[in-house]
Order: C-alpha cells, then structure tokens, then sequence
C-alpha cells in the first residue's frame, strides 16, 4: 500500500516479518582493533522500508551495510536476516543471502571483461532465469536508469556516474528482498541521483526493504524516508519520520 | 543449453583476456604429455619384447652342418643322430618342450629376415643348421642343456637365448629408466609451471571473480569456466602430443613395422592413442585439482 504526505516523496507501507533483518545491541570491532566500529546497534529493515543512512565518513555506514548483508558475524548481540540469526561465518556464506539480498557498492564492482547488458543479466542468468526473462528484466533496468543505450558498452568506455547507474541497474534487476546501497549517489549529478532514489522508492513500494547510504546530510533529508544517523559507530534514529 | 553456452561464452572471453597464460600451458601440457605417453610407450614395449621371448625358445640346440668344424661334427648330422638328439632332450626332466626346425624351414626364415640378394647368394642352404629349440623348465638353467649334450654326436652349438637377449635387454632397461626418470622431471616441472600459472591467473581475474560471488553465482558457476578453459587446453595440448607422437612413430618405428620383425610386435597407434588417452585424462584431474585450489579462498 502507498501512503504519499502532500508535498512528499512517495513512501510504503512496511510489514515485520521473515523478510526482515534486525539487530539488537550488535557491537562490531575488526579484527586486530579495539576500536567498536558498531557499538549498541538496535535496527531493524523491514519489507517495504526506504531507509536513509547518513553520516560522515568513518562513522560506520559502510560497516552496518556489511553487518546487514551478512559479511560479518557480530562481536556481541543479535544480527537476524531474513529469518536466520548469524551467529557463526559459516551461516553468511549461503547463496540464497547472496541472491536476496543486492548490494549497490561504493566502487561499483562491475565486471570488467563483459559488457553492460551482460553484468546486468549476470545475477539473473546464474539465479536461473530463462534467456527471455533475463533480457527482458535486465533491458528493463537499464531502461529505468536511462542506460538501455549503453548496453553493449564495456565498464571502461563509461563514466563513474554511468557505472554507479549500471551497479543499480544491476541490483533493482534481481528484484531483491533487500536493496542496501552503498553512497549509490557519490557519483552522480543532481538530476540522475533524484532518478536513482525514484527508481530506489519504487522498488520499495514493491515490497523491497532499502536502506540508501550517503554521506550528504542535506540529500537525503530532501528524499524522504526514514533517517538513521550513524557516529562513531553508534545509530541515531531522529525522532520524528521525515516526510 | 542456455547455461552451457553462457558458460562457453565465459571460458573463451576467459581464454582472450589471458591468451598468453593460456598458450604457456598448451605448450606444458604438450610437451609432459608427449613425455610421460613416451615413458608409457617404452614401457609397453619392454612388455612386448618380453612377452615375445618369453613365449619363445629358451635355449637353441644347432645341429652340425656341412660346414661344421666342431668336435661332435663330422658332416651334415643323419637322421639318426637327429632322432637321438631328439630322444635325450625329450628324456630330461630338465626339458619342458621341445621344438624341431629343419633346414627348409630355417632357410626360409633366414632369407625372409635377411632378404638381401648379396648374402642369399652367397651362402648355401646346406650351410644352415637344423635345430632344436627347447624351452626350459622352471629352476633349471640353459646349461643343464648344454651339460646334457655335451658328448652327444650330431650338435654342433648349444645356445642360450636368455645370454643373447642380456645386453638388448639391459638396453630396454636403462632406456626405460632414463624416459621414465625424465617423465617424472618433466611432471614435477609442469605440476610447479600449470600450479603457478594458474594461481597466477585466478589473481588476475580475482576481483571479477569475487564480484561473480557477491551477486549470487555458485562456487560451481564460477569455477565451471575455468575447467572448461583448462578442458579446452587438455584437449589441445593433446593433439598436439598425439601429432608429435605420430611424428615420432613413423620416423623411428615405421621402417621396422615395414620389415619383417620376425613376430615381434611393435607398438601401434592404436596403443599410442591408448596412453595417450590414459595420461591426458589424469593430466586433466591435475589441473582441475589446482583450480579448485586456487578457486578455493574465492569461491569460499
């Protein structure tokens, strides 16, 4: 269900469930440092959330994105995703994680020695579509980005900006559980980011759960959706929904 | 279908983004094959030669011709000293079977072998022996034979197969050390060369790998293009090792196959192609052995 606030973004409405991933006073350090890289995270994603996180760099973004997609096992308290509590390396490395959950990188981390089109289709195409789907769903992103004449380019003939856009083409054509983007707007100018974050909201009201990382405070109260502030390892949640 | 050729697609992009790693291991993987199937072929023959002689004469009893000038020869050996011969031989308990060759038979062995048209003239029939070839039982020796007729009339010389064929033997022998020594090397040498090389191109191509990870492919979709790739070289390197192989067959063996080699049997292409077969095929377990461990921290 869609609830738009005049004036505002569009927003949806949100269900708990086993498509959800929450934390409950998770601490994080790296290995060989004392350093609390996450300390006391309470937070939970839920299907249909569009989440803004924001902070300066090295305050953690980067290090709640890894914990939500699974990368690393907490050093203390609760991390569940979709249904599974991680607890041991051993339960993040499973495929189906890998398949639900689409992760935007800060670096984009495109294939290089295959074309547009082709990084796009790849994750549909090991996922097991049929060669029809996988076109279709991958024209299909790349045409909501504005990259469908980009197709048969290779990574090195774009641009950052175009190559951020092709990560997300990439990430919205899986049709994740969960989207978690990684400063997914670092690169681009202010018309193609407002695009990305509409293309980002509509994948939300489609039941996705989103959580958009950047660093720019004033973008991402001008997108809507909840904010979590990270600092220092810690997550503050203002207290009040922005829209 | 669709996955297969996806996966083709992968392999050969894999193949031109790292021609020259790829053509190093071709090379490798041609020369150790030709090495190792040499190793297995000489083998294979030492095995043939010894079959041959095994089922043949232990020992050759030669009987006096006219031309004889030993002690017991007094002319061409008559029927009588030849049945008596025969009934000594057969009368031993030393003696396991025993096989008589006349002169026309030995004459036509001999100018069959020896088909020159200079040394046939030369010689008369009259002057080739009749024998007795007699294979020897178990735990007795070629001269308990010669001991036996040692007074006898009629024989001219006693000889022992197993002395003639000593040296030829010893030969086969040390070749097959020598090829089977340089095998191993050559196995040692391309296990480090196709270890490194493909560890080294598992580096190169890391970072797509990790990525073909993180968005979703199996640890069997990413390691699927690279055994095809190290497939693809097998099969090459092996064709080229079987055409060096032929190359090799006929230039050492054909003149030999075409001459009469008395029932000794040479390898064939048949068995040539066999080996072959046998040594790619391990070779390939090898090499998908050391993607997997190269792939291994990766497709964790």
């Amino acid at each position: 269900m869609t609830v738009r606030a005049r004036g505002a973004p569009v927003l949806c409405m949100t269900t708990e469930g086993v498509n959800s991933i929450t934390l409950k006073d998770v601490d994080y350090s790296y290995p060989g440092s004392r350093k609390k890289a996450l300390q006391s995270v309470n937070f939970a994603l839920n299907p249909g959330d569009f989440t803004v996180l924001t902070g300066v760099s090295g305050s953690g973004k980067t290090t709640l994105i890894r914990a939500l997609r699974g990368e690393i096992v907490p050093t203390s308290g609760d991390l569940q995703i979709l249904g599974r509590y991680v607890r041991k390396k051993k339960n993040i490395k499973s495929l189906m994680l890998r398949r639900r959950i689409a992760v935007v990188y800060q670096d984009f981390k495109l294939i290089h020695n295959k074309t547009v089109f082709d990084n796009v289709a790849y994750p549909l195409e090991v996922a097991g579509y049929c060669p029809a789907a996988v076109r279709a769903r991958a024209m299909d992103s790349l045409h909501a980005l504005g990259m469908e004449g980009y197709a048969d380019k290779y990574p090195k003939d774009i641009s950052g900006g175009e190559a951020q856009r092709v990560a997300i083409a990439r990430a919205i054509g899986m049709k994740p559980d969960v989207l978690l983007a990684d400063e997914p707007t670092g690169n681009l100018d202010v018309r193609s980011a407002a695009k990305v974050f509409s293309v980002l909201q509509n994948l939300s009201c489609g039941g996705a759960a989103v959580l958009v990382s950047t660093h720019n405070t004033i973008f991402a109260r001008s997108v809507g959706g909840r904010m979590h502030v990270m600092e220092e390892g810690e997550l503050f949640t203002p207290g009040e929904s922005l829209v | 279908m669709y996955r297969v050729t996806r996966i083709l697609k992968e392999t050969f992009s894999g193949v031109r983004a790292d021609a020259r790693a790829c053509l190093l291991k071709i090379f490798v993987l041609t020369v150790t094959i030709t090495t190792v199937t040499c190793g297995v072929l000489v083998g294979l023959q030492g095995n043939h030669v010894r079959d041959y002689w095994e089922g043949r004469t232990d020992v050759n009893v030669y009987l006096c011709t006219k031309t004889s000038i030993g002690d017991r020869c007094s002319g061409i050996a008559d029927s009588a000293a030849i049945a008596q011969i025969g009934d000594i031989l057969l009368g031993s308990p030393a003696v396991k079977s025993v096989e008589f060759e006349n002169r026309e038979a030995a004459w036509n062995r001999f100018t069959k072998r020896y088909n020159t048209v200079n040394l046939i003239n030369s010689i008369s029939i009259l002057s080739i022996p009749e024998s007795y070839r007699v294979k020897v039982v178990d735990g007795h020796t070629p001269q308990d034979i010669a001991d036996l007729l040692t007074n006898v009339i009629g024989v001219d010389t006693v000889t022992s197969q197993e002395a003639a064929l000593k040296p030829f033997m010893k030969i086969l022998r040390s070749a097959q050390i020598g090829i089977n020594a340089l095998a191993g090397i050559q196995i040692l040498w391309a296990v480090l060369l196709l270890g490194h090389t493909t560890r080294a191109t598992v580096r190169h191509r890391r970072s797509e790998l990790e990525v073909m990870r993180l968005v979703g492919a199996s640890r069997w979709r990413v390691r699927a293009p690279f055994i095809m790739e190290h497939l693809l070289e097998m099969v090459i390197g092996s064709l080229l090792a079987y055409g060096a192989l032929w190359a090799l067959h006929q230039g050492l063996y054909q003149p030999y196959i075409d001459a009469d080699t008395a029932g000794l049997r040479l390898v064939d292409m048949r068995e040539v192609g066999r080996s072959l077969l046998g040594v790619s095929a391990i070779s390939s377990l090898f090499l998908i052995l050391f993607s997997a461990v190269s792939l291994r921290k990766i497709t964790r």
